[in-house]
């Protein structure tokens, strides 16, 4: 995919890091050459976000609670007031970078999950092909089973869960995106 | 002992079939005012409730009676498959459920159109739909069949006819909403009937101090033993046997006389009861390998042509394949929007989890207590027969109707949710979502399966839902991945990953069922294709497309945006 030709968004998605997000606000990361006025801006974003967090999450349940009501997402409400919303129903280059940043940052945390899964699964059957192992034995029960039946599932839980609020988490965080600029 | 295991079960059935008469006509009264409603259920189940019906769906006759019966033939190299089914739903969150449910399509061949923009496209998806179905289903019939022959000697078309019977009922009355509270009830049952007879069976176990079948050598006979084969069998003799015959042994008939079978192959015939003294060594089906308590409990693909090739694969194609599976995917449009689907699908690996704890548990103890369903090969019936082997009677009856309760609604579940998944599909594609098309294409859904269900002998019920999965691996997964995350997808890349992925894994799975029998490497490859052709698939598709880049459709970036802006962002 090309490169922004044009004036790409200051801040784009933060890559989402481990940190629970409700005991701070998210950071915003500067992509590309950190210049003045991308530092400018996120020492502005940093000031504004406290008191805009609250309105943004009650603006956040109220459209929730509307789509649930209709079909989601696809209805004629207008979007007025948001710039970059037109933006990026209009296509134009503009809107086109955003959704290519979102897309991007989901896709990356996608293939990180894929990447856990795929590592364990690759990794196990191989490990047991080690006599030692396959024969082990934890409480006299054979440690393939205790792994197999029991001790991988809460990996894959938390995995599952862990995957669910970051891809939620950077939603949150292009909302905001576009809502401010 | 039998009379009372016969009436519990009967009355499971019969509390099984209530419930879901009840929870049908339940659901009837409140929707079915357009065809939207009737796929679908409006998209207004909660992400508990549409987590409890996709376990539910996705706890087939394989889950429920194949995977204790896998791990009795064939040891912990088993225990890989529902390891990969719960990561599979690891990866269809991280992949598929948010954007596929913000596409706003019903079913996954709406999905492709719209997408691609392609008729043809959405005709090979619907055709991949209705294979993955048909594959899907003989197990289904096949599990039915085997536990009602069973548990009440009833001949195995009964069981077939009672499936396809309430299938067609509750689809055709209900429509989906209706089925989802179906289906999310019988989640809870299946779990409950799984879960407290494995307690009972393991405490039994642990009380009266038996063997670990973990340990030791390869199973025997602990007392004398009456072995009833139903169908007929051919078994492996390791040591030279002497038994009590009545019936066809070796194409000679006997009538209660003795005879010593020799060391090697046995043809047993239909209906024929063979009693082995104790301590006698159990011969084995012969596609199930005799092997040792400490072998057997090795996870390392030793008891497979070609073990770690054959583990890769298939774990392959179970994880990639419940990516792709049409009827899954299907139910989360009954999500109200991406987020609620991703909710529900980060909680279905917590019920399948708490699901899959037991069925390996059944196995092992099956080693112990059930060592003669290695010879007669319905291993299936493990889970089945546990409970009145081991507890005496009314406790025993009772769990026994229990465990029946849970696996005819495993049957149900999961047939409805495929003929629903089939029948959407030929509607949409066929009829334009007509209702009467919809009925038509229930009934188009059930009859294939159920003219070959006869044909395939004694392969276990989830030998068979592999081919499934590895079907949808090689076809539909792809084209998920591809399309919802590369806008370079183009109609006639779909359409080539498709025709050749899909096509080598349906070839291979007809190989595999009619053809053979097979040895070495073709067997692998013909029983487990998924690790060869599922990369062939993802080739084809994006070297395609990248040949015809030109022709990418020009709405791609809007349906891009579509499926990954969050809903709060609205655009055309």
């Amino acid at each position: 995919m090309p490169e922004p030709t044009m004036g790409p968004p200051a801040e784009t998605l933060a890559e989402p890091g481990d940190e629970p997000h409700r005991e701070r606000p998210r950071r915003v990361v500067v992509t590309g050459v950190r210049t003045g006025r991308a530092r400018a801006d996120r020492a502005r974003a940093d000031r504004a976000r406290a008191d805009r967090a609250r309105a943004d999450r009650a603006r956040a349940d109220r459209t929730r609670a509307d789509q649930a009501r209709t079909d989601p997402g696809r209805g004629d409400r207008p979007a007025a007031h948001w710039s970059v919303v037109r933006d990026l129903d209009e296509q134009t280059e503009l809107g086109a970078v955003y959704v290519r940043s979102l897309i991007r940052a989901q896709l990356r945390s996608a293939l990180a999950t894929c990447a856990a899964v795929a590592g364990v699964l690759v990794a196990l059957p191989l490990l047991f092909q080690v006599p030692a192992l396959a024969q082990a034995r934890l409480h006299g029960v054979p440690l393939p089973w205790l792994l197999l039946a029991l001790g991988l599932q809460p990996l894959w839980i938390g995995l599952a869960v862990r995957h669910a609020r970051r891809a939620e988490r950077t939603e949150r965080d292009f909302l905001r995106l576009v809502e401010r600029s | 002992m039998i009379v009372m295991a016969v009436t519990a079960a009967l009355a499971a059935l019969v509390a099984v079939l209530g419930l879901t008469a009840v929870l049908g006509s339940y659901g009837r009264r409140r929707t079915e005012r357009t065809t939207s409603d009737f796929l679908v259920a409006s998209r207004g189940v909660t992400p508990l409730w549409n987590a409890s019906a996709i376990s539910s769906e996705y706890i087939s006759a394989a889950a429920f009676l194949g995977t204790a019966g896998l791990v009795l033939a064939h040891g912990a190299d088993m225990l890989w498959l529902p390891l990969g089914a719960v990561a599979g739903y690891v990866l269809l969150l991280a992949l598929v459920t948010a954007p596929l449910r913000r596409s706003g399509a019903y079913t996954i061949s709406d999905f492709a159109e719209w997408r691609l923009g392609s008729r043809a496209v959405r005709r090979l998806v619907s055709w991949c739909v209705i294979f993955i179905g048909w594959f899907y289903l003989l197990p289904q019939f096949q599990g039915a069949g085997v536990t009602l022959r069973v548990l009440t000697r009833a001949p195995v078309w009964a069981g077939w006819a009672v499936v396809v019977a309430v299938v067609l009922l509750l689809v055709l009355s209900g429509g989906m909403r209706s089925i989802t509270a179906v289906q999310a009830v019988q989640f809870w049952i299946k779990l409950v009937a799984v879960a407290v007879p494995a307690v009972a069976v393991l405490s039994v176990w642990q009380l009266d101090g038996a063997a670990d079948p973990t340990t030791g050598g390869p199973p025997r006979f602990e007392r004398v033993t009456d072995v009833r084969v139903e169908t007929g069998v051919t078994v492996r003799v390791a040591h030279p046997t002497r038994v009590r015959a009545t019936g066809t042994v070796d194409g000679a008939a006997h009538d209660g006389a003795d005879l010593t079978l020799a060391p090697g192959g046995h043809t047993v015939g239909e209906g024929a009861t063979l009693t082995f003294p104790a301590g006698a060594r159990v011969p084995h089906v012969d596609h199930v390998p005799a092997r040792d308590g400490t072998r057997w409990s090795m996870p390392d693909g030793a008891s497979l042509d070609h073990g770690l090739y054959a583990v890769y694969s298939a774990l392959l194609g179970v994880v990639l394949g419940t990516v792709g599976l049409p009827h899954i995917l299907m139910r989360f449009y009954t999500n109200t929007c991406g987020r609620a689907a991703r909710r529900t699908a980060a909680m279905v690996p917590v019920l399948l989890s708490l699901f899959y704890v037991f069925p390996a548990l059944y196995g092992a103890l099956g080693r112990v207590y059930m060592p003669e369903l290695l010879m007669t090969g319905d291993t299936d019936a493990t889970i089945l027969m546990l409970p009145q082997q081991l507890l005496p009677d009314p406790a025993g009856a009772l769990l026994t109707g229990l465990v029946a309760a849970g696996a005819f609604a495993a049957f149900i579940s999961t047939s409805c949710g495929i003929v629903v998944a089939i029948a959407g599909t030929v509607a949409q594609c066929v009829g334009r979502g007509s209702v009467t098309v919809f009925r038509l294409g229930a009934v188009f859904a059930l009859v294939v399966p159920l003219a070959l269900v006869s044909e395939i002998g004694t392969l276990g019920s989830a030998v068979l839902v592999t081919l499934a999965l590895t079907v949808s691996a090689c076809s539909l997964c792809p084209l998920l991945v591809l399309g919802l995350w590369w806008r370079g997808l183009t109609a006639a890349g779909a359409g080539a990953g498709l025709v050749v992925g899909g096509g080598l894994a349906v070839a291979a799975g007809v190989a595999a069922l009619f053809g053979g029998p097979w040895t070495g490497w073709p067997a692998a490859l013909l029983e487990q294709p998924a690790l060869v052709v599922a990369p062939i698939s993802f080739a084809v598709m994006a070297g395609v497309s990248l040949a015809t880049r030109r022709s990418v459709p020009r709405r791609a970036d809007r349906a891009m945006a579509r499926m990954h802006l969050p809903e709060e962002i609205v655009i055309r």
